[in-house]
């Protein structure tokens, strides 16, 4: 078994006594990235070099105190901005953009000794659910190389599920860790909104953007998560809440734990394959001792409308600050300050990342204001107090965390709206901030399901609790694609 | 709501996208089918209700600190400049040749 896909206790106990260097791992991962990467396409930039350095820098050192993530060979989302390392957000805009600083999240995986080999494909601004919106290549899913791997964060979930590297950072904005999470059939965890910082996380929707780890199964998650959670004074919406420790949450133990199970995320539109599973799932945990009900979250059916509306609303404004003055793309030849702001937009920004801005222009103009955006703002009050309300009765709220399986590449590229809908079980969780694991659960002819946990704000301990204890009685996460 | 040509070029104005008249054929069929479906929101009666622009529960950092400043979005040489009143800083990346230099900047207005 290659090395990055042995648990991780066993591999630092290896590295800590120096018996496996961190060369030697680092080495495993270029080489399965060299046997895969030409069928997978999960990276935009590879950091051989820099990740060869870091690595011969560990092992001259001493791995006295090295913490679990010592030595780890991760990989990146591209919109997580890296020091001197190319972060281009997949879009033309910023093809060569290199960053004079490292996001929070960076700094703190660098403290934990991890070793960054590069940084993943994505859709353009995180904008999409397949990948097929990056403007350089569409990452592949490893189960089944003609679908998408999901989105955006697809090369971060295609990258772990190919053993590339032994986990890696993604983010999620409707779905967008947990989705590609499923797809590949790895763990996407999208924590609590303000858990983790968003200092240098490139702003698609600042109300709803949250960075959190790609995994291989649930343990690593927690130790991702705990490397990366915690206060920042460089981020105003970051939360000042105590962090626990997650790994001594994973007890195995969900005797008793109340789970809603809300018929909306079950009913129309939910491939009867995936529903078979997550019902499966449901029985497991009742083995284990907890107890589900159906529950309703009645405003469901408006989460995805709601979604649409704010999110792109927030990009229109925060992708104005590339104008073709400050990042990336500059026309040629401009007749005037105008005319330069409108050629750079137009010839860096890809076709969904248009529809979007136009999309969020419209609602927020003059006019359309109240009917729109405001309106949507309203919506989401009420889909939140749906999750408030399941959550005074219960402790964890379960269903899938994707409709369907992963879909063919190009199926559904021409259909904006059938393509937003793949969110309808991601984007609600997102609006209310609540935090959400997608673990896997089995497979739907051949390509893998996620179950999707959610739980109360700032509760990711009892997610990742029943997350792991699921995991412990199931062998679903030990499946890997034949690559 | 339908959405026109005609919409399409002043949104796309307002925008600062230059667009092609295939795009702008495009997004009048799309925005009319995305905001059509938006129109679902009309169904629930939201009179009354507080929009939440943001789930956690938010104050004015700067109000609360009293005059304590940011924490730098770059470390200077260990200085934190100026932690009563402003300070900007940032930093360049002057490539010459071969070589790169971060230059580093920390100004403080007391």
């Amino acid at each position: 078994m290659s090395l990055l896909n042995q648990r991780l206790r066993e591999v630092h106990h290896l590295l800590s006594r120096k018996e496996l260097s961190v060369t030697e791992l680092v080495d495993a991962s270029f080489k399965r990235i060299a046997e895969t990467e030409e069928r997978i396409g999960a990276f935009l930039t590879l950091d051989e070099e820099g990740a060869r350095n870091t690595a011969r820098q560990l092992d001259e050192g001493s791995a006295e105190g090295a913490g679990l993530l010592y030595g780890l060979p991760v990989g990146i989302k591209d919109n997580i901005v890296t020091e001197g390392l190319r972060t281009t957000c997949a879009s033309k805009f910023l093809a060569n953009y290199n960053p004079i600083y490292d996001a929070t999240v960076v700094t703190k995986l660098k403290e934990a000794r991890t070793v960054t080999v590069g940084k993943l494909n994505m859709d353009e601004f995180a904008m999409g659910g397949s990948n097929e919106n990056s403007a350089f290549h569409t990452t592949r899913n490893p189960w089944d190389t003609e679908r998408v791997p999901g989105g955006s964060s697809g090369g971060s979930a295609a990258a772990v599920a190919a053993g590339q590297v032994y986990f890696a950072l993604g983010s999620d904005t409707g779905g967008s860790i947990r989705q590609p999470a499923a797809y590949c059939g790895v763990v996407g965890l999208k924590p609590t909104y303000g858990l983790v910082s968003r200092f240098g996380l490139v702003a698609f929707a600042s109300s709803l953007d949250q960075i959190g780890p790609i995994t291989k199964n649930v343990e690593d998650a927690a130790f991702a998560l705990q490397a990366i959670a915690g206060h920042d004074e460089r981020d105003s919406t970051s939360a000042n809440v105590e962090i626990p420790d997650y790994a001594a949450a994973l007890t195995g133990e969900v005797k008793g734990m109340r789970i809603g199970v809300p018929k909306e995320y079950l009913g129309k539109g939910i491939d009867p394959k995936v529903k078979e599973r997550v019902l499966e799932a449901l029985k497991t945990f009742e083995s284990l001792g907890a107890v589900w009900e159906e529950i309703s979250l009645p405003h469901t059916e408006y989460a995805v409308a709601t979604y649409y509306l704010l999110a792109s609303s927030e990009a229109s404004s925060n992708l104005a600050r590339f104008d073709g003055v400050r990042y990336g793309v500059r026309a040629d030849n401009p007749e005037n300050l105008l005319d330069l702001y409108r050629r750079s937009r137009s010839e860096g920004f890809g076709n969904e990342v248009k529809r979007r801005i136009m999309l969020g222009t419209y609602a927020l103009s003059s006019g359309y204001y109240d009917a729109y955006y405001k309106k949507a703002q309203q919506v989401r009050t009420l889909i939140k107090r749906d999750f408030d309300q399941a959550f005074e009765k219960y402790d964890l709220i379960i269903g899938p965390t994707a409709p369907t399986t992963a879909f063919r590449i190009g199926e559904q590229v021409n259909d904006p709206l059938t393509m937003y809908l793949n969110d309808i079980c991601t984007i609600p969780v997102s609006l209310a901030g609540v935090p959400a694991i997608s673990i896997p659960c089995g497979l739907a002819d051949g390509l893998p399901v996620g179950l999707q946990i959610i739980g109360k704000p700032f509760d990711e301990a009892s997610v990742l609790r029943a997350a792991h204890a699921f995991e412990s009685h199931t062998d679903h996460h030990k499946l890997r694609p034949a690559l | 709501m339908s959405i026109s040509v005609k919409d399409v070029e002043h949104v796309a104005n307002l925008a600062r996208l230059a667009l092609t008249e295939a795009e702008k054929e495009q997004f009048a069929g799309q925005l009319s089918a995305i905001l059509k479906y938006a129109e679902k929101l009309n169904e629930l009666n939201t009179d009354g209700i507080e929009p939440t622009s943001h789930v956690l529960p938010l104050y004015n950092v700067n109000a609360r600190r009293r005059g304590k400043a940011f924490a730098p979005a770059c470390e200077g040489n260990g200085q934190r400049a100026g932690r009563r009143g402003r300070t900007v800083q940032g930093a360049v990346r002057v490539g010459i040749g071969k070589s790169q230099l971060t230059i580093r900047f920390c100004l403080a207005k007391t």
